[in-house]
């Protein structure tokens, strides 16, 4: 269906016509559209409680912006007042969605998903964040204060001292360190 | 005691990565996925991690249309690690962790630690964070023999920090005093064993996730 959208990030507004790619993200109508004629591609995605997508003229704010493009996402964050939201699961692989290890979205051109899903199937970001939720505040912040953790990290040690490695029996706290 | 959505190295890592252009990289072991975590699918999946953020290089592309040409044929250990090695050497620094190694299929340890070794080799800067059952040690020794080892035991400050947050939480406040609360708070810590505390972790989730 061809429509006209208005991109709003508060200062300005891009009006579309058949320029916008949306693509399909989960029951809550969020999406990631990539916007090709502005001279930047823009990966955002929508914020389905603003945004009237079934009028004839669809006002969409938007949340996401790729690290990509660092440096338009930055300005855009700045003027916009929306709110954060960030979808992590499976299922995203065939839109051409990943998370990336800054954990916004980031939209892959159709040839970029197929690079990376040829490289693996895992994806290991999708365990990341159910750690990350799960953890409390302060836990294994006493392992990033030990000499050793900084000897390590600074990595004057080369190759001899490449592997830090934290052993204990199960339900100790390892993963939650990792 | 707030709760956070981090995950203490990685995500201490990804921080500073944000500021200094760092790459991190990642993998979870686990017993139930031993079948598809193959060392090639395993570095494979650190590579993706590696040139997912940013443009994909030119020869990952073309080893990918190569492939595509002779029907698709996935990329071989040998092919991930040159992929590799040329990905690492582009990055100002790398960081790779993996949690519970006890966890990937014993016969592939040794290999898969021989391919760290290789990475670490080629560009000494890398870092390799590696979390285990005791019993892996000798394993990553063998291969990393100056690796710094951190016995991780329960920490009791964790635990008790997250009893009073819990309590605090009480859905019946007047039926708590200061005394019972200090006694909860004391045997819980006295009878705490490793088993013990994976018992509590796992329904403190549970909790929380109902929350």
């Amino acid at each position: 269906m061809e429509s006209a959208w208005f991109i709003s990030l508060r200062d300005k507004q891009f009006t579309h016509t058949s320029n916008v790619t949306a693509f399909p993200w989960d029951e809550n109508g969020r999406a990631v559209v990539a916007i090709k004629e502005t001279g930047f591609p823009a990966f955002l995605q929508i914020c389905p409680q603003k945004s009237s997508v079934n009028s004839p003229i669809n006002l969409l704010y938007f949340s996401i912006i790729s690290t990509r493009h660092l440096n338009f996402a930055r300005s855009a964050m700045a003027h916009n007042t929306y709110t954060h939201m960030v979808k992590f699961g499976d299922g995203n692989i065939n839109s051409g969605n990943i998370n990336d290890s800054f954990n916004t979205t980031v939209h892959q051109s159709n040839e970029d998903a197929q690079i990376l899903s040829w490289l693996s199937p895992l994806e290991p970001g999708n365990r990341h964040h159910g750690v990350r939720t799960n953890r409390f505040e302060g836990v294994g912040d006493w392992l990033f204060g030990t000499s050793e953790m900084r000897e390590w990290r600074g990595a004057e040690g080369g190759t001899d001292k490449a592997v830090m490695f934290c052993s204990g029996n199960p339900g100790v706290g390892k993963t939650y360190l990792t | 005691m707030a709760r956070n959505n981090r995950s203490r190295v990685i995500d201490g890592l990804c921080d500073e990565a944000s500021a200094e252009d760092l790459a991190v990289a990642w993998l979870y072991c686990d017993f139930l996925a031993q079948q598809e975590q193959t060392i090639t699918n395993m570095m494979g999946a650190i590579l993706k991690q590696l040139v997912g953020r940013g443009d994909i290089p030119k020869d990952i592309r073309g080893e990918f249309q190569g492939a595509k040409k002779v029907s698709g044929r996935r990329p071989l250990l040998p092919d991930l690690m040159r992929m590799l090695s040329v990905a690492i050497a582009s990055l100002p620094q790398v960081f790779i962790c993996i949690d519970a190694l006890d966890e990937f299929l014993p016969q592939g340890l040794p290999q898969l630690l021989e391919s760290l070794r290789d990475i670490v080799r080629e560009s000494p800067i890398t870092r390799i964070f590696l979390t285990g059952r005791p019993h892996v040690k000798e394993a990553i020794l063998r291969y990393f023999t100056m690796a710094v080892v951190i016995p991780i035991s329960p920490n009791t400050n964790d635990v008790r920090s997250y009893l009073e947050m819990r309590l605090g939480r009480d859905e019946e406040p007047g039926a708590m005093d200061n005394d019972l609360r200090a006694d909860i708070v004391r045997n819980i810590l006295e009878k705490m064993s490793d088993m013990c505390v994976r018992a509590f972790a796992i329904s403190a989730l549970g909790l929380m996730c109902a929350c």
